[in-house]
């Protein structure tokens, strides 16, 4: 039971203490944001490189999302955004903004 | 204007059966041609949080910077600031498919956000794209990159 639960959770933990490492009075609902950026976009461009940056001086709702994935091979700048943003779109409408750099390699 | 037009037209109930697709976009086909005005209602066309004067955002400051960089003319530069128009503020939002301000257009067309015209500026492409849009005068020669190394 004990091995089951310590399992489960502890890559869970890992995951939050780097997070916490960059932001200093982190509330858990942006951290949890950040992850759930970060796994939707994993998810869906299978990136060679995401970085995402809490920007927000302290709100906690504002991301700076450098990624980079084969998927934007041949698309305007702009589509490749608003593939992004379409990604994350339910994410998007609970923060205060974004900055986006896509790129292919 | 465009605001009370907006208004009365973004809140309807949505109708089920042959108008679904519009309701589930969520923007009626009436505030769509109220923004479709607006985005034609100038060469360029840029939708800001604050003035051209008073920007009250970095991100709009910065687009506008831009476009005054470019020395893009007066005439041909319309901004409409969406923090007086919240109905404005969320209709270009979708309209554009685009969930940040500022959002520029050149003839009726989105050309982007801040990232992508800061971009466009600091490669020279913005200078090449508004000559040939027309809106700056074409100059001699190969256009250079905005930025360079030290």
């Amino acid at each position: 039971m004990f091995t089951l639960s310590t399992r489960r959770w502890l890559p869970v933990a890992l995951h939050l203490r780097r997070f916490t490492a960059s932001i200093p009075p982190s509330p858990l609902e942006s951290l949890n944001k950040e992850q759930i950026i970060h796994n939707k976009l994993t998810e869906r461009f299978a990136p060679s490189q995401l970085q995402i940056l809490d920007v927000s001086g302290g709100c906690g709702t504002f991301f700076a999302i450098t990624i980079a994935s084969e998927a934007f091979k041949g698309m305007p700048m702009v589509k490749q955004h608003q593939l992004v943003t379409r990604t994350i779109k339910e994410e998007i409408e609970e923060i205060h903004g974004l900055q986006i750099k896509t790129s292919i390699q | 204007m465009l605001r009370t037009a907006l208004r009365s037209s973004l809140f309807r109930p949505a109708v089920l059966g042959a108008n679904r697709v519009f309701a589930a976009r969520f923007l009626s086909q009436e505030a769509r041609a109220q923004i479709q005005n607006a985005v034609s209602s100038s060469p360029v066309v840029l939708f800001m949080k604050g003035t051209p004067s008073h920007p009250e955002c970095g991100f709009s400051r910065a687009a506008i910077q831009v476009l005054q960089l470019q020395e893009v003319p007066e005439e041909k530069l319309k901004t409409y600031n969406v923090l007086v128009d919240p109905e404005l503020r969320s209709g270009i939002k979708e309209f554009s498919d685009w969930p940040t301000i500022p959002q520029l257009y050149v003839n009726g067309e989105f050309v982007g956000g801040c990232d992508i015209l800061l971009s466009m500026h600091q490669s020279g492409e913005l200078e090449t794209f508004l000559e040939n849009s027309n809106i700056i005068p074409k100059v001699e020669g190969e256009a250079v990159p905005v930025s360079a190394s030290v």
